[in-house]
């Protein structure tokens, strides 16, 4: 730079102070050797000063700027006190125009594309979405008050696991007047195995037959989990219901609204994808996904709509990685007809439901649902129940169990310190409703036990107490007088008379590396459980997204495990140099760190998991048998921690 | 951001930044009201976007941006457009109060609208570093448009102080700029 003249960006730059430090410095020492640059950089100078000087001339009469501030703050005052639902409303996700068609369908089918005109407003709720799709329904019908008659021929093809198809009638009955609607769903052969109706808006059943009976229903009940749809792939008759009830059950927020992309998510973590396509021959394609961040993808559902001349064909696919059902709908025949001709029975077959109905309410749920959650959703609920013991501390608090039964129900059961405690493990779990829960305090566990064998005999078990000062002829810890060594070793500053006692200090040291120990326990415990539980025979079998989420849980346990190895490490490392046969822990302890580092993918997991838990094991039996207070008594032996109080 | 405190943030910008977004937005659109709705809406822009909890980094390049973007959506037309609407349609209006001082008109004359805009930024005392948010350009750019301008106006105002028949260009693009 100093023997090269500077350019006029330089220059103008240095005059703005727009150069960097070390340009800034270099620039300014050349111009102050060479004229030329000064020179330059003086008419730079002149060229801003007469521009500044003739643009100050300019000014901007007070008056208009009143005026402009007032129109601003008004414009601002408008946008403040407008009410969200009066703002200026996103782009319908779908447009009626192109859902004509639809709307001769399945009533129920168009309550899915009615989420997708609700979806646009906020906090779009299940009776929201009914309205919506009800509205919807009625506005399409060519004159509002005919009633009309739809005859459908309906595909059910199951692609995955095994691929059958199965063939069927759909007939649906309408009266937007009156608000009712009927749908009947039967074999080739005329045997009736579905139907639907609502007799007005009070509320809708359903008539199922999975099991040769029929069973009423009404659709009040939500669907926590959308992988019951994927289940019902496999039951054709239970798969829109399961949906339709899936779909109400869920308060969806909306994230991100446009013309064709909406993104709605609900409490539980699950993101429904609502995309609007053009497919091939511009007909309008629906894609809704729902995906949850820990499962991955739960289901796909892509609703495909072809109308060509009267002939409308409505395609929707469910996907749920394992499940794959595909249901081609055609309509054959439309007509109007009079309500005189309308059959009340159609609307409200209540009598051929009190024929078929089943026995108990029980049973009737029991008929409605898949009598075994496919393996997808017993893994999913599995993670759900470890991810909520998890998020509430259990895990490795309370040694709760978590039991698959045979019919597929997951049961959380366990006791815990206190109602208080019950009840913060409760609220965790708020969301699984499909997850059983039979957790207690000890008392409640106490009167579970009386009541179950009739009459109370039993003593009031008394609290168990330990006088240290006469429990055994040696009420110390094993390493005590190593410890005290140790303690007061030259390499230790003794705080005489200023910092607690020797024996304060022995209990505190050797409660520490039992709390450290403790707490290392609980994790490689929470680790092989996971590990047991996740672990079939082949890991490549574990469903989508079910991997990452319990990688996530056993990521989280072996960072905490590793911190507790590492302390205890720190703590025990130097008093197990002075500590004559203590080698073989001192290396275990040493080489911890090293065990825990195996977590290498998703195949080997579990046997690295459950050799981490041996070696954890084994030093926590030799931490317990250095540090624990034997107390040797005629009931036998038995540990306990250095001082009650700080435990 | 909290509508309040969005609100009161905004307002005291709007104070300082109005008349140089009118006048900048004036300059470019060639209409006071224009130049007025732009500015306006620049500001809105800026309450929304606060008020909807975005993080912005250079209210002062936003809101020039916006209102640059306004103009052109409203025009919808093209730089080379845009240059020649500049130099045969947008005159000095002495009585709209609001223009870029007469002398300063005539001097851009020989600018390009780019390092037009480029000065009529940094005459409002904005950094290179907002100026190229604004125009969406990069900062060096921003520094090699002002001295390409700041050359050309040392020209042109040498020139002016020159006889007006020693120069017939300038003398023509005088004559068209005022007509």
């Amino acid at each position: 730079m100093s023997h090269k003249h500077c350019s006029d960006e330089e220059l103008l730059a240095l005059l703005d102070g727009e150069l960097s430090l070390r340009l800034e410095r270099a620039v300014r020492r050349h111009t102050q050797m060479c004229w030329q640059c000064r020179t330059r950089a003086a008419h730079i100078e002149e060229v801003v000063q007469k521009m500044a000087e003739l643009a100050g001339e300019a000014y901007f009469p007070p008056h208009k700027l009143v005026a402009a501030r007032k129109r601003f703050l008004d414009r601002i005052g408008c946008h403040r006190t407008m009410p969200e639902s009066a703002g200026p409303k996103p782009a319908l996700f779908l447009r009626p125009v192109s859902w004509r068609a639809l709307a001769a369908g399945a009533a129920c089918l168009v309550a899915i594309a009615g989420l997708s005109l609700v979806v646009t407003r906020q906090g779009a709720s299940a009776a929201a979405i009914l309205r919506e799709a009800t509205r919807v329904e009625h506005s399409l019908y060519p004159e509002r008050g005919m009633s009309s008659l739809q005859t459908f021929t309906l595909e059910v093809e199951q692609i995955k696991p095994v691929r059958k198809l199965a063939r069927a009638r759909v007939q649906i009955t309408s009266d937007p007047a009156q608000e009712r609607y009927a749908l009947r769903w039967e074999e080739e052969n005329g045997k009736l195995i579905r139907a639907a109706w609502s007799p007005g808006a009070s509320g809708q059943y359903v008539l199922s037959s999975p099991s040769e009976r029929l069973a009423r229903m009404p659709l009040d009940s939500a669907v926590q989990r959308l992988e019951d749809c994927g289940d019902a792939c496999l039951e054709e008759s239970g798969l829109e219901d399961v949906l339709f009830r899936w779909l109400r059950g869920h308060r969806w927020e909306p994230v991100s609204l446009s013309a064709d992309f909406a993104v709605f998510a609900d409490r539980q973590g699950t993101q429904l994808n609502l995309e609007r396509q053009a497919g091939p021959d511009r007909t309008p394609i629906l894609v809704l996904t729902a995906v949850n961040r820990v499962r991955g993808v739960l289901v796909k559902a892509v609703i495909q709509v072809y109308d060509r001349g009267r002939r409308t064909r409505l395609v929707i696919r469910f996907d749920a990685g394992d499940r794959v059902t595909e249901f081609r709908l055609a309509r054959t025949r439309s007509e109007l007809i009079s309500r005189a001709s309308l059959s009340a029975s159609s609307f409200e077959p209540d009598r051929l439901a009190e024929v078929v109905r089943p026995a108990g309410p029980a049973r009737k749920q029991a008929e409605m649902l898949p009598t075994r959650p496919g393996d997808s959703a017993i893994y999913g609920l599995l993670l759900d129940a470890y991810i909520a013991l998890h998020r509430s501390g259990a895990c490795v608090r309370e040694q709760l169990a978590v039991t698959t039964s045979a019919n597929g129900r997951v049961t959380v059961s366990g006791i815990v310190e206190s109602e208080l405690r019950k009840q913060e493990i409760l609220s965790a779990f708020a969301g699984l409703s499909s997850v059983d829960l039979t957790i207690q305090t000890p008392e409640e566990a106490a009167r579970h036990l009386e009541a179950r064998a009739g009459v109370s005999t039993a003593e009031p078990v008394a609290e168990i107490e330990v006088d240290f000062a006469t429990a055994g002829p040696d009420p110390r810890i094993p390493v005590h007088v190593e410890l005290l060594k140790y303690l007061t070793g030259s390499n230790r500053p003794h705080e005489a008379g200023t910092g607690p006692s020797l024996e304060t200090r022995e209990a505190e040291f050797a409660n520490r590396v039992l709390s450290l120990s403790d707490s290392a326990m609980a994790h490689a415990w929470a680790l092989r459980r996971l590990a047991q539980d996740f672990s079939p025979a082949n890991p490549q079998a574990l469903p989508a997204g079910i991997p990452a989420g319990v990688e996530m849980l056993v990521g989280e346990h072996l960072n905490a495990l590793r911190e507790q190895q590492a302390a205890l490490r720190d703590l025990l490392g130097a008093f197990l140099m002075t500590l004559p046969g203590s080698g073989a822990l001192e290396e275990a302890i040493r080489t911890q760190a090293q065990e825990l580092s195996v977590f290498s993918g998703p195949g080997a997991w579990p046997d690295s998991v459950l050799r981490c838990f041996d070696e954890v094991r084994h030093i926590h039996d030799s931490v317990y048998a250095l540090f624990a207070i034997s107390l040797r008594d005629g009931a036998g032996k038995s540990s306990q921690p250095a001082s009650r109080e700080d435990r | 951001m909290q509508e309040e405190e969005a609100q009161q943030f905004v307002t005291g910008l709007f104070e300082s930044w109005y008349p140089c977004l009118v006048r900048y937005a004036r300059r470019i659109a060639g209409s006071v009201e224009l130049a007025e709705d732009a500015a306006q809406e620049g500001f809105c822009s800026l309450y929304c976007a606060l008020v909807k909890g975005q993080t912005i980094e250079n209210p002062k390049a936003y809101i020039f941006c916006v209102v640059r973007r306004q103009v052109a959506k409203k025009f919808n037309m093209t730089n080379h457009e845009t240059e020649l609407i500049r130099k045969f349609l947008v005159q000095p209006e002495a009585d709209d109060g609001v223009v870029v001082g007469y002398e300063v008109q005539r001097y851009f004359a020989v600018l390009t609208s780019r390092e037009e805009e480029v000065v009529l930024l940094r005459l409002q005392a904005m950094k290179y570093r907002e100026i190229a948010q604004a125009l969406g350009i990069s900062r060096s750019s921003v520094n090699t448009l002002l001295a390409r301008a700041v050359l050309k106006l040392r020209k042109a105002m040498d020139a002016s102080a020159e006889p007006r028949e020693a120069n017939p260009t300038r003398d023509s693009y005088v004559t068209q700029t005022l007509q």
